[in-house]
């Protein structure tokens, strides 16, 4: 391994790497624009130079030079400050001074370095270039003028993001990025360019101009829009979230986050459920908590068990559904469910409803088999952990379902359950391939297992895993890839129908003929209200949604940047969402609202707060005390052996429209105009004559 | 209660000046110890107010100018002094004021509330 000496510190490093990683490992801070360590080097904006020996008598570009044995590298010597110096001048020679005016202002690298590095006065007298700014879609702002060419929105839309749309054209001065088109970035991880944009070229359009960062407050939380958990962090200024911004875990998100998650904030300002109501002659009519908790009581009272269920939906945090799975049990009642789309998993066992490989672990499979998943829209940055593995190459993989575009090369097997039947029976060439691999994956996603048949589907997919090898001592290939945040956690806390209980769809039959008289909505959207007959529907969420119009009484919560809460992702790794602003008016953290309706119902939940209600979790599912760590599941039997039949109908995708998933999304104006860019095709810029 | 401040003007003080509030300036009328300087105050007509001093009376009673600034030199963008109104019927009220209207603009953590027509 080359020895080098860098500033004086000598340090040992892997060959192969650069000499601004090597200083990073000792602690020494090289200036750049251009590099960014989660994509490729391109050595471009000069930077980082620093004087090296041997070598010619000039700077070297740190980024891109690898280190030798026997280096001496200076980071501060004179030839390298005035080599940045020089550097500097040139790049603020065509950069605007419109800072106060610029939404980079204060989170700016050029900002940054140039107070370390720019000269006090300009040199230059002549006209500044300007450059005409390019459509990039409703999400990202452009201000081209002020871009410095380091290319790294260019590479993230390259390597990460896998839609080559963006490009530059022209050389020296007359160089300009561009998408060439005036098109909309067709990408569901386009908003991640602006946090790449070292200056303020590419701005958060729906931000635009509405706060500064030394004014907001910074909250570290957990994303819910999907079932990976993205690490983010919560940006608020007084009672309103005012952006999202992506944190850095290499295990989960890496530093990207998906449009959904960064921008669907909005919506938590549009039909929000401020107070409690309570339907009085077939018409809601706002209430105190009280009257709405008498309310509740009042049908409750009496009523056998039996007659009462509940539906934890997709946005539902731990805490509230542990709290109500006591509730139902004190009621009598063993109906509860957490999957409002009916997904067959067998709660019983772990590893049935897991990504059991974890996301991280995608990088080393080498085989992938895909059923009934578009991982691109059901987890946006687990698909651009796949695309990253499949550009290192060696990486086969196949798709059962419907063919759409993942942004990397995939072998489309067939539609639907009888291709799969026949990998398991080992008629397919692809099984080979899986048999082959020295860690084979199989993901299986919520289209596969929503059906009448997910339990042949989770017992065929569970086979195959066995026939290829696919599970073993220290992998585990058999993947659920879930679409809700709150589904595994709901799973884990068992949130599941118990002894003579139903499942959601036994609910709904149940409630249509009037064997359930009481539904506990929790959370829950996807219920078509029709569906529930005449039973008597209480509903516990934070938007005025599918569920609310339904509802006989509500119970207005908190939605996750509100409430303090746990989520646990589809790889079961459990995390801690933060309460980064207070639920408006009425409304209240969930578990809070069950626990008093207890005391009400007289059915007193034994815990009074936050703490003793986790100390309680922990002691029914032992997972919940280890905060961000994987806890590998047991491997068992689950599923139905019973083939699947070869006229089966192939599989259907869970989500329709990745920009409206859930309420808040649908309340979001952004998401809507997304809907209408990405979605229904209107990709071009308007010109100002259209409509 | 100036009743001292009164003695004092009576039996050191020397009137400067008067301003448009009635205000009545003075300074001591001996002149002071080597390394100090005259005092200068204010008997206010009426309630004592500090920010019923004029600007031009401010700066001479700070020390700023050594004779007060004579207030017909005053250029036509000044604009009159206006004392803190705070407590009386003038004060100023924000437009989102009960007051006036209590309707305000758009601002930070405003929300829509559902409601079950919508």
């Amino acid at each position: 391994m080359p020895k080098l000496t860098i500033d004086g510190i000598e340090v040992e490093v892997e060959p192969g790497t650069t000499i601004l990683q090597a200083a990073e490992q000792v602690g020494v801070e090289i200036p750049r624009f251009c590099y960014h360590e989660r994509l490729s080097i391109a050595g471009n904006c000069r930077m980082c130079l620093v004087e090296v020996q041997p070598g010619p008598p000039k700077p070297a570009a740190s980024c891109a030079m690898p280190v030798a044995d026997g280096m001496t590298v200076k980071t501060n010597s004179p030839m390298a400050m005035k080599a940045r110096k020089g550097v500097m001048e040139f790049l603020l020679i065509n950069h605007p001074l419109d800072c106060p005016i610029c939404d980079q202002g204060g989170e700016c690298d050029l900002q940054d370095q140039a107070m370390a590095y720019g000269a006090d006065t300009s040199r230059y007298a002549e006209a500044k270039r300007a450059v005409k700014d390019k459509y990039l879609g409703p999400l990202v702002a452009t201000q081209m003028t002020r871009c410095i060419h380091c290319t790294r929105c260019i590479r993230f839309a390259q390597e990460v993001a896998g839609v080559p749309e963006l490009g530059a054209t022209g050389r020296g001065e007359h160089m300009e990025v561009t998408n060439y088109v005036e098109k909309a970035l067709h990408s569901e991880l386009s908003g991640n360019v602006v946090d790449l944009c070292p200056v303020g070229a590419l701005t958060n359009k729906p931000y635009a101009f509405n706060a500064r960062p030394w004014e907001l407050k910074k909250t570290e939380s957990v994303d819910v829009f999907d079932a990976v958990g993205s690490n983010i962090r919560v940006d608020s200024r007084g009672p309103q979230v005012m952006r999202v911004l992506p944190r850095v875990n290499d295990d989960v998100n890496e530093e990207w986050i998906s449009d959904k998650t960064r921008q669907a904030v909005d919506g938590l300002l549009r039909q929000r459920l401020d107070r409690p109501y309570v339907r009085k002659d077939g018409k809601l009519k706002p209430a105190t908590w009280k009257e709405a908790f008498e309310a509740i009581a009042a049908k409750l009272n009496g009523l056998s068990g039996d007659k009462i269920a509940a539906i934890a939906g997709d946005l539902a945090d731990v805490e509230s559904m542990a709290a109500l799975k006591d509730l139902m049990t004190g009621l009598g009642s063993t109906s509860i469910d957490c999957r409002q789309d009916g997904m067959k998993v067998d709660p019983a066992v772990r590893a049935s409803y897991l990504f059991n490989s974890t996301v991280a672990g995608i990088e080393e499979a080498d085989a992938l088999l895909i059923v009934g998943a578009n991982p691109r829209w059901e987890a946006a940055v687990m698909n651009a952990r796949i695309r990253k593995r499949y550009l290192m190459g060696g990486l086969k993989i196949g798709l059962i379902g419907q063919n759409v575009d993942l942004t990397y090369k995939v072998d489309h097997l067939g539609t639907g359950p009888a291709t799969l039947q026949e990998l398991v029976d080992g008629k397919h060439s692809f099984a080979e391939v899986l048999k082959g691999a020295k860690r084979p994956m199989i993901i299986v996603g919520t289209g596969a297992l929503m059906r009448d048949d997910g339990f042949q589907v989770l017992g065929a997919a569970r086979k195959l895993a066995d026939a290829v090898g696919a599970v073993t001592e220290d992998w585990n290939g058999f993947n659920v890839l879930h679409t809700a945040a709150g589904r595994v956690g709901g799973l884990d806390v068992g949130f599941v129908p118990g002894e003579g209980g139903r499942d959601t769809h036994a609910i709904v039959e149940g409630a249509a003929k009037g064997d359930i008289e009481v539904v506990w909505l929790h959370h829950a959207d996807e219920i078509a209200g029709e569906r529930l007959g005449k039973a008597f529907v209480i509903y516990q969420g934070h938007h005025g949604d599918r569920g609310a119009h339904r509802a006989d009484v509500i119970l207005p919560g908190a939605a996750y940047t509100e409430k303090n809460a746990t989520w646990v992702n589809t790889e079961g790794r459990v995390q801690r969402g933060r309460l980064a602003v207070f639920p408006p008016g009425e409304a209240r953290e969930d578990w809070t609202i069950i626990r008093a309706l207890s005391e009400v119902l007289g059915k007193t939940l034994p815990y009074n707060t936050l703490a003793q209600l986790r100390d309680r979790m922990t002691a029914a599912n032992g997972v919940f005390g280890r905060i961000d760590e994987i806890v590998p599941a047991e491997w068992a039997t689950f599923g139905d052996d019973t083939p699947l039949s070869a006229d089966a109908k192939a599989f259907a995708l869970p989500i329709e429209n990745f920009y409206m998933t859930d309420s808040i999304s649908r309340a979001s104006l952004i998401m809507a105009e997304c809907t209408d860019v990405y979605i229904n095709g209107n990709d071009e810029k308007k010109t100002g004559t259209d409509d | 209660m100036i009743t001292g401040t009164l003695f004092t003007t009576w039996l050191k003080g020397e009137f400067v000046g008067k301003d448009q509030y009635g205000n009545r300036y003075f300074q001591e009328r001996k002149q002071p110890k080597p390394g100090r300087r005259r005092k200068r105050w204010v008997l206010y007509n009426g309630k004592i107010e500090a920010s019923k001093i004029p600007p031009e009376w401010h700066a001479w009673l700070h020390y700023t100018t050594a004779e007060p600034i004579k207030v017909d030199e005053k250029k036509p963008w000044m604009k009159e002094h206006l004392p803190n109104l705070s407590g009386t019927v003038n004060a100023y009220v924000p437009s989102g004021d009960d007051r006036r209207g209590g309707k305000r603009d758009k601002g930070t953590g405003d929300y829509e509330a559902w409601t079950p027509g919508s």
